[in-house]
């Protein structure tokens, strides 16, 4: 599939992956994350069941504390 | 960006209300930037009280140490422009009051310090306050490095800063880079208000 993340175009060999796949896939291991799938929020309990497919826009901001 | 002059963007930004969630070194240099370019009302809402430590990159004074941020902060604001309508609330915002507290805003500024209130904010206003803009800010410890600090937009969300130099006991915030990051989102907010975006090219 060919989604974009974060504005960038990114390609896995499989069909679907989860958001949890994904950020394993991208070794993203920051505790506090906010995730959208094409602009929807992805609430953190539901990473594990969220699929992404072929064409979807999946955000991934990683929140630092600071302020 | 659109030509406009002095006396026709203050005119617009005065019919504004813009949240600021949180009133350290990210909130009080953001609403005094707001407050500066004519931004019409400004709603501050902070639980926390002033400290010595804090005048180090917050916009407050050594005879406030001690005293709630919200209402200090409002009162650093009247003595630039006593014209704008200023609401100070002295609370910790949790989900359950974010629609109520910022329903009316035309912008929302996400301007806490822990990552864990940052992510409640933005997870209760993308499910709550859909269409409401969001101007948040995540990385921005330390000193240098000034153009890694960038602003990232999807839809109504805006993030400013690095997205990775966290606060700790050896990468204090600092005065110059937090006050960038608080500029960079009085900057967006006021591109958003006037134009409808946060102003960045594509």
């Amino acid at each position: 599939m060919k989604i974009s993340v974060n504005a960038e175009a990114e390609s896995f060999p499989e069909e679907s992956l989860t958001i949890r796949e994904i950020l394993e896939r991208k070794r993203w291991s920051f505790p506090l994350i906010i995730a959208r799938v094409n602009g929807e929020l992805v609430e953190r309990g539901d990473y594990e069941r969220r699929t992404v497919r072929e064409g979807d826009a999946l955000e991934l901001y990683h929140l630092v504390s600071g302020g | 960006m659109e030509n406009m002059t002095r006396d026709e963007y203050r005119s617009r930004l005065s019919g504004k209300k813009v949240g600021i969630a949180g009133c350290g070194g990210l909130g009080s240099n953001c609403a005094l930037a707001l407050a500066r370019a004519g931004v019409g009302q400004l709603l501050l809402v902070d639980f926390d009280r002033v400290t010595e430590a804090n005048l180090d990159r917050q916009f407050f004074f050594l005879d406030q140490v001690g005293l709630p941020k919200a209402p200090c902060l409002a009162d650093n604001l009247a003595r630039i422009d006593p014209g704008i309508v200023v609401e100070a609330r002295e609370i910790r915002v949790g989900p359950a009051l974010v629609a109520d507290l910022f329903g009316g805003c035309d912008v929302v500024v996400e301007a806490f310090d822990a990552a864990a209130e940052k992510a409640m904010l933005m997870e209760t206003m993308l499910l709550r306050l859909p269409d409401t803009w969001l101007v948040a800010a995540s990385g921005l410890a330390g000193y240098g490095r000034s153009g890694t600090l960038k602003l990232r937009q999807m839809g109504k969300l805006v993030i400013v800063g690095d997205c990775e130099s966290e606060v700790g006991p050896d990468n204090p915030p600092m005065a110059p880079r937090v006050a960038i990051a608080a500029n960079m989102e009085a900057n967006a907010v006021v591109a958003i208000l006037l134009d409808g975006n946060p102003g960045e090219e594509a």
